[in-house]
């Protein structure tokens, strides 16, 4: 499937679902979506694109709101979902069950930017430290980190 | 009647000197769950890039992983590249691809030691490492530095080639050649060897697939998944012929083989480069700033695929570097390679995949405050410095 099927696909079972399409480079297209339609994007990338390959999920702040990306690569594609979150309820539902791959980026996100994954088994902390104090993610733009002086004795 | 116990593993782990935390269910010998504790190596570099401006980063970025510091340089540099909208002349293409392949030799070399060596097989592992100092003394003589070469940079690489060090990657690259083939015909055909790791670590092509295994793991599944084909970057594609190296087998034996092949696919790719070498110009002027946008940036690092996001926001900083190192991509696979297998192949299986642990965390913050004597900040941590090498007899300019 090359990169023309990939577009109209999308376009023809989403629909107006799909709020944003751009290729800002021939290899590269950014789909943007709401996160009720996520996993409907999902099994449609993996059942009627045959794309298998989840590269990562990247989770970012701009500051207003989140967002979570899903990088699916293919043989001649790097196709990128991303779902804007609201900032005070950031919930998404997992996508394990059709990419177990997503296991640790979801872990990772969760530890690091409070993203929550609904139906996800195990959201144990995986990065942070132990002790690291709860509700405090340090990848959002309001947490800055002030590093304390070093005792000298 | 079997009964279970967990048997902890790690955060000081058996097969790399370096930290992640496993705990493995086990019946008896064999192994029947297991779980991962990442973080030890948090170093807190994606939220450290945001309040670096992208010349800074660039070095952040290389501080990554040792071992694979060119590829983690060559994936932020040509992200940052598509972003400004320059391209690097054709000249600096060829070096990053050259670098590139090089610290893959080097790479390939240092794991097939280390496989020798978590089977009991030492010879072997001293053998890969003092051919390896061929590749390593060649990228000293290019870029400088044995590690963290510092070659890559907006809008091409840092240093040219100079036609007598041609000479000698060339001479370096053949004494490998036949090494490497030595070696091969060692992996596939010495019996105690072959005995040790074929059939160990099994990864079947659709868990491989589902599990998202990427680089020499996914390939010695039988994936043909390889950035430099899917993805062409640099000069690869039309410039410089790739061909991707595979096996079924998806064993430790098949990812031995693999990197056995990819070790000659990657001095036919230094020969082509070094004979098809443009002349001019190496690196084009990059702006400070970089307009507002974002991109996705993937390379193949030596140990699979290797993907950065980066946003840019107008100014001379990121918005949001986004980091995600083939290591961590093959952890779920590894995990589902270590369920049945025998205590005494967790080594082996875990090295199977050339794990960095530096690679897999990137993020954590070090709080070492709690009273520790040690806790040193970093101007008497200079001054212990400039005091040791003092005692030595070396005396540095800032003294006068």
């Amino acid at each position: 499937m090359d990169r023309d099927d990939v577009r109209r696909t999308l376009q023809y079972f989403l629909e107006d679902r799909m709020k944003e399409l751009t290729m800002p480079a021939p290899r590269r297209m950014f789909v943007t979506i709401g996160a009720n339609d996520l996993v409907e994007t999902c099994r449609l990338i993996r059942e009627k694109l045959m794309i298998n390959h989840l590269s990562t999920i990247t989770g970012l702040d701009t500051g207003e709101r989140l967002e979570a990306l899903y990088h699916f690569a293919t043989a001649d594609l790097v196709l990128t979902v991303k779902v804007p979150l609201d900032r005070d309820h950031p919930i998404l539902p997992t996508i394990l069950d059709i990419f177990p791959a997503a296991v640790f980026y979801e872990r990772e996100i969760h530890d690091l930017l409070g993203i929550h994954f609904e139906g996800h088994p195990d959201l144990r902390v995986l990065v942070l430290p132990e002790d690291w104090p709860e509700g405090i993610y340090p990848l959002r733009k309001d947490w800055k980190y002030n590093r304390e002086e070093g005792v000298i004795k | 009647m079997s009964s279970t116990f967990v048997l902890p593993v790690g955060p000081q782990h058996p097969a790399l000197k370096e930290p992640t935390s496993f705990r493995f269910k086990v019946d008896g010998e064999v192994v029947v769950d297991a779980d991962l504790r990442l973080g030890y190596n948090h170093r807190g570099i994606e939220k450290g890039a945001e309040s670096r401006t992208y010349v800074q980063d660039l070095y952040l970025v290389e501080r990554i992983c040792g071992i694979c510091s060119n590829a983690h340089m060559t994936a932020f540099a040509q992200g940052v590249e598509k972003l400004m909208g320059i391209e690097p002349p054709g000249r600096g293409i060829y070096i990053r691809c050259l670098m590139g392949e090089l610290e893959r030799v080097h790479s390939h070399l240092l794991w097939m030691g280390i496989a020798g060596h978590e089977v009991g097989f030492d010879t072997f592992f001293m053998y890969t490492w003092r051919d390896r100092e061929v590749v390593m003394d060649l990228l000293e003589m290019i870029s400088g530095n044995r590690v963290n070469y510092g070659m890559q940079t907006f809008g091409g690489v840092a240093r040219d080639l100079a036609p007598e060090q041609i000479a000698k990657v060339v001479e370096g690259l053949a004494f490998l050649k036949g090494r490497t083939q030595y070696y091969l015909n060692l992996g596939a055909t010495e019996s105690t060897l072959v005995g040790r790791i074929a059939g160990v670590g099994r990864l079947p092509q659709e868990k491989a697939v589902e599990l998202g295994a990427v680089g020499p793991t996914a390939r010695g599944s039988g994936v043909a998944t390889d950035v430099r084909q899917d993805d062409p970057y640099a000069g690869f594609g039309e410039k410089i012929p790739f061909h991707i190296c595979t096996e079924e087998g998806g064993d430790v034996l098949a990812r031995f083989v693999v990197r056995a092949k990819e070790l000659f696919e990657s001095y036919t790719l230094c020969d082509h480069i070094l004979k098809n070498l443009p002349e001019g110009e190496i690196k084009v002027k990059a702006p400070r700033k970089v307009p507002p946008g974002e991109g996705v940036s993937r390379v193949e690092a030596q140990r699979g695929e290797l993907i950065y996001y980066i946003r840019s926001n107008g100014t001379d900083k990121p918005d949001r570097v986004k980091v995600r190192a083939p290591s961590l991509a093959n952890w779920p696979a590894a995990l589902y390679m270590l369920r049945g297998s025998f205590v005494a192949d967790i080594p082996i299986i875990i090295a199977a995949n050339d794990p960095c642990l530096s690679c897999t965390d990137r993020m954590a913050v070090l709080t070492d405050t709690k009273g520790n004597e040690k806790a040193w900040n970093w101007e008497t941590l200079r001054q212990y410095g400039i005091e040791f090498y003092r005692k030595r007899g070396i005396r540095f300019g800032v003294e006068g």
